[in-house]
């Protein structure tokens, strides 16, 4: 398996080799600004966990790492490293962190993945349903009315996202002031935004709604601070966004509409999944045993 | 020849710079106790102090250059542009911080973080500039190009404005005190820059700098022109809120602490003899303000749209000079704006305000952001008395905490400015310093009646009302479509007493804390308030 990488690179947090050429470890590390191969391993890559300054993965020889690791997230504390890879911990904008089994959700739901924005948090459960809870000033990043019986602050469920068309939820994604949730069916819808800005897509609002990637059915999606990346079933890559380092792969500043990343795989290879740092951008290859 | 402006500007840039990175030594080696900045993670702390660092080594290979000994220009910059970009990054991770946090919980690291960051970026800027570089700025500047000094100048002035008005330039060891000598001695090295540099840009720019009292200015602006005094509606005064003389302050403080309450009192001509913005330097004339805002290209937040509580309004940044030209008195331009403002967006190069939104410099601590103009006032003598406490809490039961000085804000807008139907923590006294203002004031007992607003969007707005003056009185249109629940809500509204005033330049208004104050401005209108309690 291959791990493509672009973006932001300021640690060399898209740099996975252990020890780094002289030259190159002494000079201010550039941004990548086109997807190249950062990481390669004959059994296994796991889709990498990206913060700010570092990238985690797990392979076949073990937990990888790059980039410049801060004391929270290092050897001192693995626990909460762990559970950021596998999407049972999340730290949002803010500083705040939630984990699995912190909070207790009014009903015993099995959380099967949680993923932090900016200011808040979204967690999905087994049965498809997806919760949310955060700051009560960004209300479109909740996808929900906020009550005094359901406040902001209270993990409550996306009314919205039940009895979609195309099967429940499997998968969420957040980061910045964006949302985005990929059904069964391989729709894929996304809500949020942060009054008086821009939003990375064009009708985004405080309602989850479908996202239309030139007809495309979706199979994987993941979202930065100001960019989104998905996988189509098609196995080709799209993105949107800003790309002020490098994070789209693109030689563009940004783009408002989807634009097919251009991509030369060995023979035999497919992307096999799309993964968003705060600033950068990951594609996971798999060569097809024959 | 001679620069000793420019080589204080070279020099306190450099010293920035080495102060910077020592801060991040000290942060990484002695577990963070050592500064702020520890808060913001050891990652953020490594990538600055590389900034830093790499600033350092330009000023140094500059400085190697000028003496003779040729250098890689090209990889120099080149990694002058990679640190350029790892600047605005740094910012742009710190600014998001701002939005994140409620302000009162933002951790201080994220504003000395973003400050530090433009701190350097103007280190850098002005190593490029013809401000720094003795030779090879002011060469690549003659070669025709004569748009890139102003240019240049507008860019170095707003990273700077930018650190003061969005982060309040946090940071001991530089911070505010470093950016306002950085931006003076940035003026003056212009100034002398002129004497030397036969450039028009150059020329003009001194030219700008300049303030000729009582003389007619060449320029956009007679020096002496003052702003236009046209008011476009007067509403009538119904109950007039006691006038009286400058009292002493004694006398002022025996009506604070009289029986029943302290009430409003207009002071008449309170400042008009003493304070130099109404006298020698003064604030209704557009040249004088201009060449106390670095030429006009300093930038001031202000307010677009009719009041806060509007559909629509927000808040973007300007240079004073656009601000002046295009939303204040539009009498003062009568040939499109100079290239100056080319960088703005294209509605400012509009002549006319035909269908173009109000904009109020509101509630801006103006006067911390330019000391030049602080020194143009006097904190009257009124707030060192003791001001009766609250009588009503405020909504949120928290009282403020005791102010160690005054809290400044600047008003200053166009006619037609509205501070909506609203209450604050604090004594007020407003001083109208230029123009006419219209004032009205609800009694704090009144408060049950004032239809407080609550929590809006997870945003406290107890403090101002939903009623709108000037729709109850038939002033203005109603924003919304009138129903019968709202027409009620005036019409009683319409009943509870109240007192008002229209603000001539000179006076003074003392606002007792809690009562409710609605504010108009009628013509182009500059007041200062002072809070304290």
């Amino acid at each position: 398996m291959d791990l493509y990488a672009t973006g932001f690179n300021a640690w060399r947090q898209l740099e996975f080799d252990d020890e780094p050429s002289g030259l190159a470890a002494t000079n201010e590390p550039d941004d990548v600004t086109s997807f190249r191969l950062v990481l390669s391993d004959p059994l296994l890559i796991e889709p990498p966990c990206a913060l700010l300054s570092c990238t985690f993965t797990r392979t076949s020889t073990g937990l990888r790492q790059a980039g410049f690791v801060d004391e929270s997230v290092g050897e001192t504390t693995p626990g909460l490293r762990d559970k950021l890879l596998s999407s049972t911990a999340a730290i949002a904008g803010n500083g705040s962190v939630a984990a699995i089994g912190q909070r207790q959700f009014p009903e015993t739901k099995q959380i099967v993945q949680l993923v932090a924005y900016e200011t808040g948090f979204i967690a999905l459960a087994e049965d498809g349903c997806v919760w949310s809870w955060g700051d009560e000033r960004y209300a479109a990043c909740m996808g929900r009315e906020i009550t005094p019986l359901s406040p902001a602050e209270r993990p409550a469920v996306i009314e919205e996202l039940e009895d979609l068309p195309t099967g429940k939820i499997v998968k969420v994604a957040a980061a910045g002031y964006v949302i985005l949730a990929l059904t069964e069916g391989h729709d894929l819808y996304a809500w949020g935004g942060h009054p008086g800005r821009q939003a990375i897509l064009g009708d985004l609002s405080g309602s989850p709604t479908p996202v239309l990637v030139e007809e495309n059915d979706i199979v994987d999606c993941s979202i930065g601070e100001s960019h989104i990346i998905v996988l189509t079933e098609n196995g080709d890559v799209y993105v949107i966004g800003d790309n002020s380092n490098g994070q789209l792969g693109l030689a563009v500043e940004k783009t408002a509409t989807w634009v097919k990343v251009p991509l030369s795989l060995e023979e035999a290879h497919s992307v096999i999944g799309v993964r968003a740092g705060p600033r950068s951008s990951f594609i996971l290859t798999k060569r097809h045993v024959p | 020849m001679a620069a000793p402006h420019r080589e204080q500007l070279i020099r306190h840039c450099i010293g920035a710079a080495n102060s910077i990175h020592d801060e991040c030594t000290l942060s990484s080696t002695t577990g963070g106790g050592g500064s702020p900045l520890a808060a913001c993670g050891q990652a953020l702390v490594d990538l600055l102090s590389r900034q830093a660092h790499s600033v350092c080594s330009s000023y140094r290979n500059h400085e190697s250059a000028t003496a003779g000994s040729p250098t890689p220009a090209e990889a120099e910059a080149k990694a002058e542009v990679l640190t350029m970009k790892r600047l605005e990054d740094l910012a742009s991770i710190a600014y998001a911080k701002f939005y994140a946090f409620l302000y009162k919980d933002l951790p201080v690291c994220w504003r000395q973080l973003y400050t530090d960051a433009r701190i350097l970026k103007f280190c850098l800027l002005v190593l490029r500039s013809p401000y720094g570089a003795a030779d090879r700025g002011i060469a690549a500047n003659d070669n025709g190009n004569d748009d890139g000094e102003e240019a240049t100048l507008c860019e170095l002035i707003k990273t700077l404005d930018l650190a003061l008005i969005l982060a309040g330039a946090a940071g001991e060891l530089r911070g505010r005190g470093w950016i306002d000598t950085a931006l003076d001695l940035l003026r003056l090295t212009c100034i002398e820059r002129a004497a030397t540099a036969p450039t028009k840009s150059a020329q003009a720019i001194a030219a700008s700098l300049q303030y000729r009292a009582g003389t007619t200015g060449e320029g956009d602006y007679a020096d002496a022109k003052v702003f236009s005094t046209d008011e476009p509606f007067t509403p009538p005064v119904k109950h007039p809120i006691r006038r009286v003389p400058a009292p002493s302050m004694e006398d002022f403080q025996t009506y604070l602490d009289r029986a029943g309450g302290a009430q409003p009192l207009v002071m008449r001509g309170a400042i008009g003899g003493s304070w130099p913005a109404l006298t020698t330097r003064r604030w209704d004339q557009p040249s004088y303000l201009l060449s106390r805002t670095f030429g006009g290209r300093r930038l001031v937040p202000v307010e677009v749209g009719r009041s806060y509580v509007d559909e629509g309004w927000g808040q973007r940044l300007v240079t004073f000079g656009s601000f002046l030209r295009e939303y204040i008195d539009p009498s003062l331009s009568p040939t499109p704006p100079p290239p100056t403002s080319t960088s703005l967006p294209p509605e400012a190069n509009a002549t006319t305000t035909a269908g173009k939104p109000i904009a109020y410099l509101a509630q801006h601590p103006l006067l911390t952001q330019l000391p030049s103009l602080r020194a143009d006032i006097l904190l009257p003598d009124y707030c060192y008395t003791s001001p009766p406490a609250s009588l009503t809490s405020t909504d949120n039961g928290e009282d403020p905490a005791p102010l160690d000085e005054p809290l400044l804000n600047a008003w200053f807008g166009p006619p037609g400015t509205i501070t909506p139907l609203h209450t604050d923590p604090y004594h007020n006294v407003l001083a109208q310093v230029v123009g006419r203002k219209y004032v009205r004031l609800y009694s704090a007992a009144e408060t049950p009646r004032m239809a407080a607003r609550g929590r809006e969007g997870g945003v406290e707005m107890g403090n101002t009302s939903l009623v709108d003056v000037g729709v109850v009185e038939g002033w203005d249109a109603a924003e919304d479509e009138d129903d019968d629940k709202q027409e009620q809500r005036r019409r009683q509204f319409a009943e509870i007493p109240f007192m008002d005033s229209i603000l001539e330049p000179g006076d003074l208004l003392y606002i007792p804390v809690g009562w409710w104050h609605y504010v108009r401005g009628l013509s182009v209108s500059f007041s200062v308030s002072f809070w304290w309690n």
